[in-house]
């Protein structure tokens, strides 16, 4: 009895993984006949030419890895120090649950919302007009909650006897840190990054009000400047271009890009994932 | 822990044995040698320190008991153990009995030339001897010996006897003297009957049965 | 005889909650002293309190004084006075990291570099610990392989790498079948030559066995505290005798 309840929960939890696993097949199955053979390596590494019924991706690729990155080094230190106070250092009393709620309900916010704050706030108030800069702190402002909680919660999940033996053998606080909430946590806090960061790269609409522009081939570091992303570039592509049947391939080339390199991320934090969780 | 615990038990145990074998020799020396000397060693040295060990036995048994539950072997080990230092003990009195009397008999000319007695005395040390070699080697074959040894020791105490109540009938006035002897027999009697005890012991220990009480012809070969 | 480590009039409090009640108790240098009791006793918490683990807790508050070797506890630094009182907990609890490691963690936590004088003395804690012979072959092998029994081993050999004077050990062998625990009795007998060792356990034929003295906790009471001789054969205090004759708790 029990055990046939049990083979029916395998068998159901199998058909809905294999399910997904398809449908992203699929998708990318789908997005690879509509690119018609756009794809090729220089689809990667040339602009966009001929009102962009030509050539390929490379401006909005680089400008959303760029970004990405940008993304990364402002948003995980915070995000990852924030969680560590909530999990290690917080004082259990009403101000603390108060801010833990309100993070938590940060995290719902429309992301169209913090385009709205960041336009007000970075690009306006903050003086740093539509740049690079100002979208990638609004997305690090929305991607915070997240990591925050996801940091949190590998945090309390470090098991407390692991943490008591290495206080026994006289660690310091510090040490116990690095020696033992680090390793368990770690690969929790990673794919909470990873999870923050890919949505970095697929999100529209915090980019679309502060720096995102949808032509500008040409390159550069400067944080100050606007910059190319390939979730707009995809948008523009398949619906606001004046000759559909030519940008359309086009649009599913760089979807297909997409699609790739958001699988790397998660692909890389799944391998990081195992390397650690093979010692646990 | 356990082991450790029944070694300390099995020296103290043989310790023991080691002076109630004195104390038999010892107390019939007394009347041999007609020197009251080895009466009080017997009455003020072996005596306590027997009833001494006795008690310190009985109280690392309870100890171990009580610490480390043994089972099986060990556990039949122990209740023996209880068993043979209270028969010890018991020869002890026996043999303090012997030695008060002669130093009362050896104040006066003997009766008779002692023969019956030493031998007695010296069967009964033997037999205890050998009933403590027995348990400590778990060799019941040697157990076997030294119970039926003990037959020679009856025989002994009747033949005293009948002899002792011959001289009484020829000469009534004798009746103190012969009883004194008589009496010696009988602690020697019952001397060597505890050690037989120390024997059967053995094979409650070795076979866990439980042999006394029954007659020759009963117990297996 | 000398006492290791002197409890005076210990009160130990969770917030309003008082936990302990006055405890006054001598642990016995180099001797096996085991704390018994029911459940939910206090036994825990007086373990903990004297290495200072309860110092974590921050509603912890303690009244009276514990000395080690004559010294106050709170006069030490918590993390000095951690490698001279070692602890061994419940479940075993090894690192994440190679056999190794383990017992090499708290010798690198003290700063010790030279490669040599680490794999010596992993190598005396190892065979002190009765684990050397089972594990020499596969020191680069994830801890988290060992039985459970041997995992235990390695806690107290991690223990007593870095040589500490005490062993606070709670309920070393209750996740442990029946042939690991009595290795580690026979352990726990063999260390008592060298470390002051203070036992929680709930098995009281442990404590009856491998104990020099034994200390009857009730509701946070220190009810009798004598040789485990007299503890298990003639005790004083009637709620004693119960508890060991095992009519309650
Ligand atoms: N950190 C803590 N905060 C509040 N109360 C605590 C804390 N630690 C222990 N207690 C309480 O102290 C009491 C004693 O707990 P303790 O763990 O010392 O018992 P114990 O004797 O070790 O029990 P057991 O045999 O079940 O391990 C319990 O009532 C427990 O709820
Ligand atoms: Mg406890």
């Amino acid at each position: 009895m029990k055990k046939r309840s049990d083979s029916f929960w395998v068998l159901l939890s199998a058909i809905c993984y294999f399910s997904a696993v398809v449908f992203v097949i699929f998708v990318a199955v789908h997005l690879l006949r509509l690119s018609d053979g756009k794809l090729s390596l220089s689809f990667l590494f040339t602009n966009p030419d001929d009102g962009m019924t030509k050539g390929g991706v490379f401006s909005p690729l680089f400008g959303s890895i760029y970004l990405t990155l940008w993304v990364l080094v402002l948003s995980a230190p915070v995000g990852v120090l924030a969680g560590v106070y909530f999990a290690e250092f917080a004082p259990d009393n009403p101000i603390t649950r108060i801010l833990r709620n309100a993070i938590r309900t940060l995290s719902g916010v429309p992301a169209i919302v913090f385009g709205l704050f960041g336009l007000a706030f970075f690009v306006r108030m903050m003086n740093l007009g539509l740049s690079l800069l100002a979208s990638a702190l609004t997305l690090s402002i929305m991607n915070l909650p997240v990591i925050i909680t996801t940091t949190e919660e590998a945090l309390r999940l470090v098991p407390n006897s692991q943490k008591e033996a290495a206080i026994a053998l006289g660690a310091n606080s510090w040490e116990v840190w690095r020696d033992v909430s680090v390793k368990y946590a770690s690969s929790g806090i990673l794919s909470g990054i990873f999870l923050a960061l890919s949505r970095a790269l697929g999100e529209t609409a915090p980019i679309l009000l502060t720096g995102v522009v949808f032509y500008q081939p040409t390159v550069t570091l400067n944080p100050m400047h606007t910059f190319m992303a390939m979730p707009y570039h995809i948008f523009i592509l398949a619906t606001q271009h004046s000759k559909p049947t030519e940008a359309l391939p086009i649009a599913a080339a760089a979807g297909f890009v997409l699609l790739i390199l958001v699988l790397l991320a998660r692909i890389f934090a799944f391998l990081y994932n195992r390397r650690v969780q093979r010692w646990l | 822990m356990l082991n450790e615990k029944i070694s300390e038990i099995s020296s103290l145990l043989s310790e023991m044995g080691g002076l109630v074998e004195d104390d038999i020799v010892r107390c019939v020396r007394t009347l041999v040698e007609k020197d009251p000397s080895e009466a009080d060693s017997v009455i003020n040295e072996l005596e306590p320190r027997i009833n001494a060990l006795e008690k310190q036995i009985d109280e690392e048994c309870l100890i171990t008991l009580a610490r480390y539950q043994p089972v099986a072997h060990d556990l039949r080990r122990i209740v023996a153990v209880l068993k043979i230092d209270k028969d010890l003990e018991r020869m002890g009195d026996h043999c303090e009995n012997i030695a008060r009397r002669a130093k009362e008999i050896i104040k006066e000319p003997l009766l008779k030339p002692l023969i019956d007695i030493p031998r007695m005395a010296e069967t009964a040390q033997e037999i205890t001897r050998q009933a403590l070699d027995s348990f400590f080697k778990e060799d019941t074959q040697l157990a076997r010996e030294c119970i039926d040894k003990d037959i020679l020791v009856d025989e002994l105490q009747e033949q005293i006897i009948r002899e002792l109540i011959s001289y009484v009938l020829a000469d009534p006035s004798t009746m103190n003297k012969a009883l004194d002897l008589i009496f010696t027999s009988k602690d020697l009697e019952r001397i060597s009957d505890l050690a037989t005890n120390i024997g059967e012991e053995t094979f409650f220990l070795v076979e866990g049965s439980d042999i006394r009480h029954l007659g020759p012809k009963d117990q297996k070969e | 005889m000398a006492l290791k480590i002197e409890a005076r009039d210990v009160s130990v409090f969770f917030g309003n909650n008082q936990i302990l009640h006055n405890i006054n108790l001598g642990i016995e240098e180099r001797a096996v002293t085991a704390i018994i009791g029911p459940s939910g006793c206090g036994k825990t918490t007086f373990l903990r309190t004297l290495n200072r683990l309860n110092d974590l807790s921050s509603d912890f508050r303690l009244q009276g004084d514990i000395l080690l070797s004559n010294e106050n506890i709170y006069g030490i630094d918590p993390i000095l006075l951690r490698r001279r009182v070692g602890m061994v907990f419940q479940k075993p609890n090894p690192f994440p990291m190679s056999i190794f490691d383990n017992v090499a963690y708290g010798l690198r936590l003290q700063g010790i570099k030279d490669k040599e004088t680490i794999q010596d003395k992993v190598k005396t804690a190892l065979t002190a610990a009765g684990l050397w012979q089972e594990v020499s072959n596969r020191l680069n092998s994830n801890a988290f392989d060992l039985s459970g029994g041997q995992q235990q081993r390695l806690c107290i050999a991690r223990a007593i790498a870095v040589d500490p004077e005490v062993l606070l050990m709670d309920e070393p062998t209750s996740a442990l079948d029946p042939a690991a625990t009595s290795k580690v009795e026979e352990l726990i007998l063999a260390l008592k030559k060298n470390y002051t060792i203070v036992l929680v356990t709930h098995n009281m034929y442990q404590a009856a066995r491998v104990s020099d003295f034994t200390a009857f906790f009730l509701n946070g009471y220190l009810v009798e505290f004598d040789t485990t001789d007299t503890i298990f054969t003639n005790p004083k205090d009637e709620r004693t005798q119960r508890y060991v004759t095992g009519k309650f708790g």
